[in-house]
C-alpha cells in the first residue's frame, strides 16, 4: 500500500452521470482519493495520460472519441496501462461486452449500476477496505 | 371339337357381321340344292326313256346329299357356320365320285367340284375346319381320278347314245359353271362389302382424327393462353423464379432472376448460379422419399448483384406415383429481402438506442435516489428531532416513498431488458449455444435462483423430476431463464398452496414423439379464464383485470419464454381453470443420441439381488457426497480439527478471519483469489469455504459457481463474507451469508453448525424397505466405504428411529411405504437437503421418484 494520493476519473459526456458517479464515490475523500471528472472521450484520454489516475470510470458511448477507443488508447501505452477501467455502458448487449474486452476493459458495467458495488469496486480497486 | 382351337381366328372381320357370312353360304347352300334338285330331275327323265341299271348308283347319293344340305341349312339356322360348310362338302364328296363312277368323262369338273366346299370355307371356317375338309378333299378327288380311268362301264353311252351322252356331259358342266359363277359371285360381293366396310372404318379414322385435331389444337389455344398468362405472372414476378427438372437441370428463369444474379440472359446453366443456390438446388435435386418429407428445402440467404440480398427458397415438385413421391423438379424462389433486413436492422438499432437513451436517465434516478437513501439513513435521519409533531411520519413516507422509486426503476429496467430480449429474439439477433443439456440440471438450477422468492411466501415448490429423462438440445442459459419466469409467474399469481414443476417423457400423440421431453410447472392459483388462454404469450398482456390485481412484472415474460421455446423446435402451451390454478406445459425434442442423463440412479433389484446392489454400490462410490468424504476421514494431515479455507483478496480481512478461525481450533489455509480458491478446494478438501464477493478477475459469485459445479466440493460448506446485503447466494447453492463488519460470534457459530453438518457419522445413512438380502450387500458396501454400522437394526420401520443428521437415505420405491416417512424428515429439517436414492425390485416405470428432494 503506497501513500501517494490515489486518482479516481470518471469519463462520461451526461453530466448526471458524472454528477451521481463523483457523489457516489464521495466517501473516498476522507481517505485521501481524489475524484476528477472529464467530459468527452478526447478530454478523458488527455486527464488520463496527465493524471495517471488509478481507477477510471468509462462511459462507451461518447462524443468526440468512443469509449472503447480510449479504453484501447489508455491499455495501449505503458505509461497508462496499468489504470483499472471500469467500462460503463447502456447496452448489455453480447457485442458491446465483447468490444469491451476486446479494448482491455478491466470490468464492464452496464447501467443503471448501484451505487453501492461501485463504491465497494472502487475501494477494492484502490486498497482502501 | 374342331372348334377349339382358339389362336385361329373365327372369320369373324371387323366389316364383315356374322350375319352377311351366313347369308353367303346359305345362298351357296340354296345353289346347291337347286342343283341337286335339278339333277333328280334329269336322273327321273333317264328313268322313264331309257330306265338303266346305273340309275340307282347316282340318284341315291344325290337324294342322300340334298338331306345333308338340308341339315347344313338347318346348322346355318343354328348359326353354325362351320358345320354347315363341312355338309355342304360332304355332300359334294358324296356326289361327285358317284358321277365320276357312272360317268368317267365326267372326271374333270367333278374333280373340280370337290374342291369348291374348300375355296367355299376358306372364309368362312377357322383353320383345323380347312385343313379337315383339304384331307377329305385329297382322297376323294383320287378316288374319282380312279373311276375316271375305267372306259364306259355300263354302257351309258351306249344306251343314251353319243349325243345325249355329250349333252350331259355339258349340263354337268353347265351346272358347276353356275355354282362357279355363284361363286365368284359371293366372293366379289364380299369384297365389295370388304371394301365398302374399309372405306366406311376410313372415313370413321378420318372423322375421328379430324376431331382429335380439332380438340388438340382447342387445347393448344387453352394452353398456350394459360402459359402465356403463367409466363405473364412468372415474367413480371417481383422475385426470381427458376424451374429446374428431376435432374437438377435448368429449364427456365424469369427476367427477375437474370437480373437479380447479372446472369447472360441467353445461357441457362446451374453452374454460373451462386454456390448457395447450387446447394439448394442439390438438395432439392436429391428425391423425397415418401409423402412425409417435406417438399420444401430451407430457405437459404444469397447475396445479389447491387448488394442486396435475396432469400432464396426451393420447392420439390412431385406426381404421385405407386405409393411414392416421384420427384419431378423443382422451383426455386428467390425474393429480394434487402428492405426488410435493413428494416430489420433499423429495428433493432431503434431499440438499442431507446433502450440505451432510456437507460441513461434511469442510472441517474435510480443511483440519486439509492444515494439519497443511503445519506439519509446514515447522516440525516440520526440526526433528526423525532419529537417534533409529523417528523416521524415524514421520514417514514420518504423511506417508503424512496423504496418505490428504487422498486419501480427496477422494474423499468426490467422491462427495457425484456424489450431488448424479444426484440433481438424476434430479429433473430441472438447467438444460441446449442449442447446437449440436461433439463434436470436446468430446473434444479432454475428453483435454486428463485428459493428466495418462495422463501417468504406461503406457497412451496414441489419437485418431481424423472431421473431418465433423455437430454435435450439447449441453450443451457436460455432454458434456465425460460423455468425461472414460469416459477416466478406461478408465484406471482399463486397466494396459498403449492406450486409444482415436474419433467417426464411426452406420450406419443398426433404432435409429439415419445422421444420429446415435458416439463410443467402448476400452480394453484387464481387461473386464467379460458378465453384469455390465447393472450398469455402475447407482448404486454397480462391477463385479467389489471385496475384491480395489478401483477408485477413486465408483461414480456411468457413471450421471451415462447421465443425461446420456438428457437429450441419445442412448443409451450397453458391450461387453465379459474380459482383452481394454471399449467404450463414446455415440450422440448430430445436428444436421442446424446444418451441417458448422468444423473440416472435408476436401476432394479430383481432376482438376482447381489448385482443389483453392487450396482447401487457401484453408484454410490459416484456420488461426491459419500465418496468425497471417505478420503477425509483416513487423511494422514487431518488431525481432527476442521478446516476453513478463506477467500479473500484483502490482506486485512484475511489475517482478521484466520485469527478468528484458528483461536477457535480451525485448521485455516488462504487463498488472495477466486482461482487460487478452486484449485486449493480440490487439493484439499476443506470443510468450510469463506468468500469475499468482490474480487478483481474471478468473483466470488463465479468463484462459488466453479466450485459448485466441480464434483469434489460441490458438497463444501460456503459462506459468502461481503460488504453487500443482496448477493444471489441461495441460488449459488452457498449456506450462508455475513456482512462486513464480521461479527465474529455469528461467524462461529455458523460455521460449527456448517461443519459439523458436513462431517459424516454413523447416523448419515438410512436404507428404507430393503430386503434382507439387499440390506446386507448394501451395508457390506458402506462398510468397505469406511461407513460404520451403527447399534440395532439398520432398516428403518415406522417412526421410532431418529433422522436428525441423515443426509442419504438409500429407500425401496417399489413399496410406498418409505416416502412419507422421507417428507416427515425433510420437512423437519427446513431447508436442508437430503438426498434420497430410490431403488426398485422390479422395473416399474411410473415410480419416478425424485432423487433428491427439496423442501
Amino acid at each position: 500500500m503506497t501513500t501517494t494520493a490515489r486518482t479516481v476519473l470518471i469519463i462520461d459526456d451526461e453530466i448526471h452521470i458524472r454528477a451521481l458517479l463523483e457523489q457516489t464515490l464521495e466517501d473516498l475523500l476522507d481517505d485521501g482519493v481524489e475524484i476528477e471528472l472529464a467530459e468527452d472521450g478526447q478530454a478523458g484520454l488527455d486527464a488520463v495520460r496527465e493524471l495517471k489516475p488509478d481507477l477510471v470510470f468509462l462511459d462507451a458511448m461518447m462524443p468526440k472519441m468512443n469509449g472503447y477507443d480510449v479504453c484501447q488508447q489508455v491499455k495501449s501505452d505503458p505509461a497508462t496501462a496499468s489504470t483499472y477501467v471500469v467500462m460503463l455502458t447502456a447496452k448489455g448487449q453480447e457485442i458491446d461486452r465483447i468490444k469491451g474486452e476486446e479494448a482491455g476493459a478491466d470490468i464492464y458495467s452496464t447501467k443503471p449500476f448501484d451505487p453501492d458495488e461501485i463504491l465497494e469496486l472502487a475501494r477494492q480497486v484502490l486498497g482502501l477496505e | 371339337m374342331v372348334s377349339t382351337d382358339v389362336s385361329a381366328p373365327a372369320a369373324a372381320t371387323p366389316w364383315e357381321s356374322e350375319d352377311i357370312q351366313l347369308a353367303r353360304v346359305r345362298q351357296f347352300v340354296v345353289s346347291d340344292i337347286v342343283a341337286a334338285i335339278g339333277g333328280l330331275v334329269m336322273l327321273a327323265v333317264f328313268w322313264f326313256v331309257w330306265q338303266p341299271d346305273w340309275i340307282w348308283v347316282v340318284a341315291a347319293p344325290v337324294l342322300f346329299s340334298l338331306s345333308v344340305l338340308t341339315y347344313s341349312l338347318h346348322m346355318l339356322r343354328q348359326r353354325r357356320l362351320s358345320a354347315a360348310v363341312v355338309a355342304v362338302a360332304a355332300s359334294f364328296w358324296l356326289v361327285m365320285p358317284a358321277i365320276t363312277f357312272v360317268l368317267p368323262p365326267s372326271f374333270g369338273a367333278c374333280a373340280l367340284a370337290t374342291i369348291w366346299p374348300v375355296l367355299l370355307a376358306t372364309p368362312y371356317v377357322d383353320r383345323a375346319t380347312l385343313r379337315f375338309l383339304a384331307y377329305v378333299t385329297f382322297p376323294v378327288s383320287l378316288l374319282s381320278l380312279a373311276f375316271s380311268l375305267r372306259g364306259d362301264p355300263f354302257g351309258v353311252e351306249e344306251t343314251l347314245g353319243t349325243t345325249v351322252m355329250n349333252l350331259c356331259l355339258v349340263g354337268i358342266g353347265i351346272t358347276f359353271a353356275l355354282l362357279t359363277l355363284i361363286m365368284i359371285w359371293a366372293y366379289n360381293s364380299r369384297l365389295q362389302d370388304t371394301l365398302a366396310g374399309l372405306h366406311e372404318s376410313n372415313a370413321r379414322l378420318a372423322a375421328n382424327e379430324r376431331q382429335l385435331e380439332e380438340k388438340v389444337a382447342a387445347r393448344t389455344d387453352e394452353l398456350e393462353s394459360a402459359s402465356a398468362y403463367l409466363r405473364a405472372v412468372i415474367e413480371n414476378l417481383p422475385q426470381g423464379l427458376v424451374t429446374l427438372n428431376g435432374d437438377g437441370v435448368v429449364l427456365e428463369r424469369n427476367a427477375a432472376f437474370v437480373d437479380q444474379f447479372a446472369l447472360d440472359a441467353t445461357e441457362i446453366s446451374l453452374s454460373e448460379f451462386p454456390e448457395p443456390l447450387q446447394e439448394l438446388v442439390a438438395g432439392l435435386s436429391s428425391p423425397a422419399t415418401n409423402a412425409a418429407e417435406p417438399t420444401s428445402e430451407e430457405p437459404t440467404f444469397v447475396s445479389l448483384t447491387r448488394d442486396r440480398v435475396g432469400k432464396a427458397s426451393g420447392t420439390r415438385i412431385t406426381v404421385a406415383g405407386g405409393g411414392t413421391q416421384d420427384n419431378i423438379g423443382a422451383v426455386v424462389l428467390v425474393d429480394d429481402v434487402t428492405a426488410e433486413r435493413q428494416i430489420d436492422r433499423m429495428k433493432t438499432d431503434f431499440i438499442s438506442t431507446v433502450s440505451h437513451e432510456l437507460r441513461t436517465p434511469l442510472t441517474s434516478v435510480l443511483g440519486f435516489a439509492r444515494i439519497i437513501q443511503r445519506r439519509l439513513d446514515e447522516r440525516v435521519f440520526p440526526n433528526v428531532d423525532t419529537n417534533q409533531r409529523g417528523v416521524e411520519r415524514a421520514m417514514r413516507q420518504v423511506e417508503s416513498n424512496l423504496d418505490i422509486i428504487l422498486d419501480e426503476g427496477g422494474r423499468l429496467t426490467n422491462l427495457i431488458n425484456d424489450v431488448l430480449d424479444i426484440s433481438k429474439m424476434e430479429a433473430r439477433h441472438v447467438e444460441w449455444a446449442f449442447e446437449p443439456t440436461s433439463l434436470t440440471d436446468v430446473v434444479d438450477q432454475a428453483v435454486s435462483a428463485t428459493d428466495a422468492l418462495f422463501a417468504d411466501s406461503p406457497v412451496s415448490v414441489v419437485v418431481d423430476l424423472d431421473p431418465d429423462l433423455p437430454l435435450v438440445s439447449g441453450d443451457r442459459e436460455r432454458l434456465v431463464q425460460v423455468v425461472i419466469n414460469l416459477l416466478s409467474n406461478a408465484h406471482k399469481f399463486t397466494e396459498s398452496g403449492h406450486v409444482a414443476i415436474s419433467t417426464s417423457r411426452a406420450m406419443a400423440s398426433d404432435n409429439a414423439t415419445a422421444s420429446d421431453v415435458v416439463l410443467s410447472v402448476s400452480d394453484t392459483g387464481i387461473g386464467v379464464a379460458e378465453a384469455d388462454l390465447p393472450l398469455l404469450f402475447e407482448r404486454f398482456r397480462q391477463v385479467g383485470d389489471s385496475l384491480t390485481d395489478r401483477p408485477a412484472g413486465t408483461g414480456l415474460g411468457l413471450p421471451i419464454c415462447r421465443e425461446i421455446i420456438d428457437a429450441h423446435g419445442g412448443t409451450i402451451d397453458a391450461s387453465s381453470q379459474l380459482g383452481v390454478g394454471t399449467t404450463f406445459t414446455v415440450r422440448l425434442p430430445s436428444v436421442e443420441a446424446a444418451g441417458r442423463v448422468e444423473t440416472s440412479h435408476r436401476f432394479s433389484a430383481g432376482r438376482n439381488s447381489d448385482d443389483d446392489a453392487s450396482k447401487l454400490l457401484e453408484l454410490f462410490s459416484q456420488q461426491p457426497l459419500v465418496a468425497d468424504e471417505r478420503p477425509r476421514a483416513i487423511d494422514p494431515e487431518n488431525d481432527g480439527r476442521p478446516h476453513v479455507l478463506v477467500v479473500d483478496d484483502d490482506e486485512g480481512i484475511r489475517r482478521l478471519l484466520r485469527d478468528i478461525f484458528q483461536t477457535e481450533g480451525y485448521r485455516v489455509s488462504e487463498a488472495t483469489s477466486g482461482e487460487a480458491a478452486v484449485h486449493l478446494a480440490s487439493n484439499e478438501r476443506p470443510d468450510l469455504i469463506t468468500l469475499d464477493v468482490l474480487m478483481p478477475g474471478m468473483s466470488g459469485i463465479d468463484t462459488a459457481i466453479a466450485l459448485r459445479t466441480s464434483a469434489s466440493t460441490a458438497t463444501v460448506p460456503l459462506v459468502f463474507i461481503s460488504v453487500l446485503d443482496r448477493i444471489p447466494g441461495p441460488s449459488l447453492g452457498v449456506e450462508a451469508h455475513v456482512t462486513k463488519p464480521i461479527d465474529t460470534d455469528q461467524l462461529l457459530t455458523l460455521a460449527a453448525k456448517l461443519v459439523t453438518r458436513a462431517k459424516p457419522s454413523s447416523e448419515d445413512v438410512v436404507v428404507v424397505n430393503a430386503s434382507a438380502a439387499v440390506l446386507t450387500t448394501i451395508v457390506d458396501g458402506l462398510e468397505r466405504f469406511g461407513y460404520e454400522r451403527a447399534d440395532g437394526a439398520a432398516t428403518l420401520h415406522g417412526s421410532s428411529a431418529s433422522p436428525d443428521g441423515v443426509r442419504l437415505v438409500i429407500a425401496n420405491s417399489s413399496t410406498d411405504a418409505g416416502y412419507p416417512e422421507i417428507n416427515r424428515w425433510v420437512f423437519r429439517r427446513g431447508n436442508d437437503e437430503l438426498v434420497v436414492i430410490a431403488f426398485e425390485t422390479e422395473n416399474k416405470s411410473k415410480h419416478n421418484r425424485a432423487e433428491e428432494l427439496h423442501e
